[in-house]
C-alpha cells in the first residue's frame, strides 16, 4: 500500500472564481495514492465542489500545481483535459444523474462512446455491453430495468446507474459529488457498500465528497477541507 | 363558391386601373422608345423608334446651326447599327442593311404629324453561328443621355416576350 | 460523429412535441415561400399556353392587358368593339394567314359565349401549336348551334343534340341577378349542342361557342342589354332578317410569316378607318407579369418574414430549452463530451429540424397543388403549367431551398453557441 503511487497530488492550489473577491479554495494541500477510497468533507460552501471541478480538469487552478496521475492538467489543453476526464475518470452527481431520454444501458456506455481508452480497458472492447450488464447487475438493477428510459427509475436506482456509468472501461479514479444525498440512510449505506466494493474490484481510486460525517466509515481515510 | 371566385374578378379591375393609362397604343414617350426585335433562321430584324426630343433635345425643325449640328450627329449615331448593337460575338452577326428616318434632318423631307416627332430606325444583322446568340446588347444609352428605357417586343423562336431595357440592363436577352 | 447525431435525435424525439410545432411552422412557411414561386411560373405556363399559336390580338383602343384578358381568358367585360368591316379588311391583309374573330358578353350558368366563326376550329392554337379536337359531334355550321367546351359539358352533364338557353350579359356579376334574370334570359332562341370539344387546359374548356350570327340573332330584339319591349322576334323568323355581324369584340390573328408581326401590329395601330390596338400576346403577357410583379414581390417578401418567424420560434424553443438541458449538457461533459461537441450536438439538432421542415414543406406543397391543379382547371380554365404538380421542386426553387437552409443553420448556431458557453462555464455543476 505503501508504494502506490499518487493519484491526485495538490500542492498550494488555490482557486478563485471568475469575477470574485476572495480566492474560494486558498493553499490546498492534499496526496491521494492510487487505490484509495477518501471522504472529502467540508462545510457548505467549503468549495468541495470547486475542488472536484479542479481535479477533473473542467476549471483551471488559479495557482498552485495539481497532478492527476502524475499528469499536470493545466499543461493540457481544454480538448485534451476533456480526452483526459473521458480516459481515466468516472464521475457521479449529487442527482439527475442520467440523460433522461436514453435507455439504461446507453448511459451505462456513455463514457465509451467519448473515450477509446475506456471502451479497450473494457474485458470485451468489441462488445462493451458485457460489461455494462454486468456492472448493473452488481450493482442490482435488474436486466428488466436495462432497456428502460432512463427517467423512468427511482432515484436510488438512477444512481446506482450512474456508479456502474462511472466505473465502465475500470478508470482510474472515480469522482462522486454527494451523490447519496437523495437517498434515506438505509439506502445510503447501501449504495456506499456497492460503490466502495466495486470500487475495490476493479482497482479504482475513489474521491467522495459529503458534508455528511456519518458516511465516513466506508472509507479508507477522511480529508477535511 | 361565391367567396372563392370573388377576389378572381378583382383582377381585371386591378389590371384595368393599372394598365390603362401605360399601354395607349403608339403613346409617345418622352425618355422613352420602342425596340423591336424578330429573329427568323440567320437573320435578326432590329426597329427602333426613339422620339426626337430624346436624341438631340427639341421636337422641332432645327433653328439654328447647334440645332443642325446635333442633328446631324445623331442620324451620324443611328446611321452606325454595328455600334449601337452588339450581338454575342461568338453568334457572328454582321450588320447587311439600315434604314434610318429621322425628321427635319438634311436630304429627309419627313415632316412631323402633330407636336411630336419620332425616329425610326431598321437595321438587319446575318449571323453565321446563330445558336449562340445569347442577347443583344445596346450602346443607346450611353449615346443618347436622355434615353431612359426602352419597351421591348421580341419574337424568335422561343416564342414573343416583351420586357423593358435601362441603363441598367441594357441587353436583351433570350 | 454519428453517435452525436443519434444522440441529438433522441434528444429530440424526447422533445417531440415542441420541437415538431416548430418543425409544422418552419414546413409551412417553405411551402409558403416555395408556393408563391411556383405558384406564378404554374400561371405564366398555363397563361403562355392558351395563346400559342395567335401572333397578334386586335381590339380597340383599351389597355392591352385588359384586351388580352377578355378575348384570350375571358376575364372582365369586352365594354368596345371594333367594326366587321375593320376585321374583315385585317382578313385580308397579305401578310394574314388567319383570323378568328372574337364575340363576348352573353353567358351560360356562369360560363362565357364566344361568338365566332369556323375558322376558330381550324385555326385556334394552344399548348404545343395543338389544333383543338371535337371529343364528339362536329362544329357548328348554322344558327342556334352551340359546340361546349369540355368542362361546361362536364360541368353541367350537357349531351349532343340537348337543347339550352344563353342568358344575356354576365348575369352572375348583377347584384339584382336574381329578378333580371327572368328578364335577361333569350328563352326563346334556345341553341342545340352539336359538338363538345376535348379538354384543352385552357379557357376553351369553360366556353360555349355560337357563329357570330347567332350572336346578332340573339340580339335582334334587344337594345342596349334590355329586350325592346313589346318586340318580339321569334326564332322561326330570325333567319329573314341580315344577322352578318356588325361588330366584334376582338380579332385573334396569325400570320404567314411569324416576323412579320411588329409590320402587322403598326398597320393595326395606324389603321385608317377607326382606333385599332395590335398587342403581341406573348409581350403583353410578360407586361401583365411585370405589374403583377408588385403583388408578387410583396408576396415573396411576406414568405420570406413568415420563414423568418418560422426560425426564430425554432431558436427560441431550442433556447428556451437549453435551461432545463443544462443537467445533460453537465452530464455529457462529465463523459467526456468536449463543448465542440455540445456545439455540434445543438447544432445537429437545428439542422435536423430545418432539413427536416424543407422536405416536408416540399412534400406539403407537392399535395396542395396536385389538389389544386384540377380545381384551378375548372374554376379558370387553367391548366397551371408542367411544374405545378411535380413532386420535385423546379431549378429555380433550389436556390430558395438553399438559402433557407443556411438561414436556419445559421439561426441554429445561437442556441449551439449559446449552449457551448454554458457548457463551459458550468462545469460539472450547472446552475439552473
Ligand atoms: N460559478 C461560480 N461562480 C462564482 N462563485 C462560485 C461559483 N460556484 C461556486 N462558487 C462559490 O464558491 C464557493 C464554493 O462552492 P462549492 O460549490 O465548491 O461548495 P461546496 O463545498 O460544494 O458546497 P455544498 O456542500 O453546498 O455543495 C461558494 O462560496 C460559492 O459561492
Ligand atoms: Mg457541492
Amino acid at each position: 500500500m505503501r508504494a502506490a503511487p499518487a493519484c491526485i497530488s495538490a500542492q498550494s492550489l488555490r482557486y478563485r472564481w471568475p469575477g470574485q473577491a476572495a480566492d474560494c479554495l486558498n493553499c490546498v494541500q492534499m496526496e491521494i495514492r492510487a487505490g484509495e477510497r477518501v471522504f472529502l468533507h467540508g462545510a457548505s460552501g467549503a468549495g468541495k465542489s470547486t475542488l472536484l471541478g479542479l481535479v477533473a480538469g473542467v476549471l483551471v487552478p488559479s495557482a498552485g500545481e495539481l497532478l492527476v496521475m502524475g499528469q499536470s492538467l493545466a499543461a493540457l489543453s481544454g480538448p485534451q483535459r476533456d480526452v483526459f476526464r473521458a480516459d481515466h475518470m468516472g464521475i457521479l452527481f449529487q442527482q439527475f444523474n442520467l440523460i433522461p431520454y436514453l435507455p439504461v444501458l446507453d448511459n451505462v456506455l456513455l463514457p465509451c462512446r467519448f473515450s477509446r481508452r475506456r471502451l479497450s480497458r473494457c474485458t470485451q472492447p468489441a462488445d462493451p455491453v458485457q460489461d455494462a450488464r454486468r456492472l448493473l447487475d452488481h450493482l442490482e438493477i435488474g436486466v428488466e430495468l436495462h432497456g428502460r428510459a432512463a427517467s423512468q427509475l427511482s432515484v436510488g436506482q438512477q444512481q446506482r446507474v450512474a456508479a456502474a456509468r462511472a466505473l465502465i472501461g475500470r478508470p482510474e479514479l472515480v469522482i462522486a459529488d454527494e451523490p447519496t444525498s437523495a437517498l434515506d440512510a438505509a439506502r445510503q449505506s447501501a449504495f456506499l457498500d456497492l460503490l466502495a466494493r466495486e470500487c475495490g474490484e476493479s482497482g479504482a481510486t475513489l474521491l467522495f465528497v459529503s458534508h455528511d460525517l456519518r458516511l465516513q466509515a466506508h472509507f479508507d481515510r477522511v480529508v477535511s477541507l | 363558391m361565391r367567396t372563392l371566385t370573388s377576389p378572381v374578378k378583382l383582377v381585371p379591375w386591378l389590371v384595368a386601373m393599372l394598365s390603362a393609362p401605360v399601354l395607349a397604343a403608339g403613346a409617345h414617350d418622352h425618355g422613352g422608345g420602342r425596340l423591336d426585335v424578330s429573329i427568323e433562321k440567320e437573320r435578326i430584324t432590329i426597329e427602333l423608334e426613339l422620339p426626337l426630343d430624346v436624341l438631340v433635345g427639341f421636337e422641332r425643325a432645327p433653328r439654328n446651326d447647334k440645332e443642325r449640328a446635333a442633328l446631324a450627329a445623331a442620324g451620324k449615331k443611328l446611321n452606325d447599327g454595328a455600334a449601337l448593337f452588339l450581338p454575342t460575338a461568338a453568334a457572328e452577326c454582321r450588320l447587311t442593311k439600315t434604314e434610318v428616318s429621322l425628321p427635319f434632318a438634311e436630304g429627309t423631307k419627313t415632316a412631323a404629324t402633330g407636336e411630336h416627332a419620332d425616329a425610326d430606325a431598321r437595321y438587319e444583322f446575318e449571323c453565321a453561328q446563330a445558336r449562340n446568340l445569347a442577347g443583344i446588347e445596346t450602346t443607346l444609352f450611353r449615346d443618347f443621355s436622355r434615353l431612359y428605357r426602352l419597351e421591348l417586343q421580341r419574337v424568335g423562336p422561343v416564342g414573343q416576350a416583351g420586357g423593358r431595357l435601362t441603363r441598367k440592363a441594357p441587353v436583351v436577352r433570350w | 460523429m454519428s453517435f452525436l447525431a443519434r444522440l441529438a435525435l433522441a434528444s429530440a424525439l424526447n422533445r417531440r412535441w415542441t420541437l415538431g410545432l416548430t418543425l409544422a411552422a418552419v414546413a409551412l412557411s417553405v411551402a409558403l415561400l416555395l408556393g408563391v414561386e411556383r405558384l406564378r411560373e404554374g400561371a405564366r405556363t398555363g397563361f403562355v399556353q392558351s395563346v400559342s399559336g395567335t401572333d397578334l390580338i386586335v381590339g380597340p383602343r383599351t389597355g392591352g392587358v385588359q384586351l388580352l384578358l377578355y378575348s384570350v381568358f375571358r376575364i372582365g367585360n369586352a365594354t368596345n368593339n371594333i367594326s366587321w368591316v375593320s376585321a374583315q379588311v385585317l382578313g385580308q391583309h397579305p401578310a394574314v394567314a388567319w383570323t378568328i374573330p372574337v364575340s363576348l358578353g352573353d353567358t351560360h350558368r356562369s360560363f362565357p359565349v364566344l361568338g365566332t366563326t369556323e375558322a376558330y376550329f381550324t385555326h385556334f392554337r394552344h399548348g404545343d401549336q395543338r389544333a383543338l379536337s371535337l371529343a364528339q359531334g362536329r362544329p357548328f355550321a348554322g344558327l342556334f348551334e352551340v359546340v361546349l367546351g369540355s368542362e361546361v359539358a362536364r360541368a353541367l352533364g350537357y349531351q349532343l343534340g340537348q337543347g339550352i338557353t344563353l342568358s344575356h350579359g354576365a348575369s352572375e356579376l348583377s347584384l339584382a341577378a336574381e329578378a333580371l334574370t327572368q328578364a335577361a334570359e333569350h328563352g326563346d332562341k334556345p341553341f342545340t349542342v352539336v359538338g363538345i370539344l376535348a379538354p384543352t387546359g385552357t379557357p376553351v374548356d369553360r366556353t360555349l361557342h355560337v357563329t357570330l350570327e347567332s350572336m346578332s340573332a340573339l340580339h335582334l330584339d334587344w337594345q342596349g342589354g334590355a329586350p325592346l319591349p313589346g318586340l318580339k322576334i321569334p326564332a322561326e323568323f330570325v333567319r329573314k332578317f341580315d344577322l352578318a355581324p356588325k361588330d366584334v369584340n376582338a380579332v385573334l390573328v396569325g400570320l404567314k410569316n411569324r416576323s412579320d408581326v411588329f409590320r402587322m401590329q403598326r398597320f393595326v395601330n395606324e389603321f385608317r378607318g377607326e382606333p385599332l390596338l395590335g398587342i403581341l400576346p406573348g409581350v403583353t403577357l410578360d407586361e401583365l407579369w411585370g405589374l403583377l410583379a408588385v403583388a408578387e414581390r410583396a408576396l415573396k417578401a411576406i414568405s420570406a418574414l413568415v420563414v423568418a418567424v418560422g426560425l426564430a420560434g425554432l431558436v427560441a424553443v431550442v433556447l428556451a430549452g437549453l435551461n432545463e438541458r443544462r443537467r445533460e449538457l453537465a452530464i455529457l461533459r462529465s463523459v467526456g463530451a468536449r463543448p465542440g461537441d455540445i456545439f455540434a450536438l445543438l447544432m445537429v439538432e437545428g439542422v435536423l429540424v430545418i432539413g427536416l421542415g424543407v422536405v416536408l414543406g416540399v412534400v406539403l406543397l407537392a399535395a396542395v397543388f396536385t389538389a389544386v391543379t384540377p380545381w384551378a382547371q375548372t374554376q379558370f380554365g387553367l391548366a397551371l403549367g408542367g411544374t405545378m404538380g411535380g413532386t420535385l421542386p423546379a431549378a429555380a426553387e433550389w436556390p430558395l431551398i438553399a438559402a433557407v437552409f443556411a438561414a436556419g443553420t445559421l439561426a441554429s448556431a445561437v442556441p449551439a453557441w449559446r449552449a457551448y458557453r454554458l457548457s463551459l462555464a458550468d462545469g460539472l455543476t450547472p446552475r439552473v
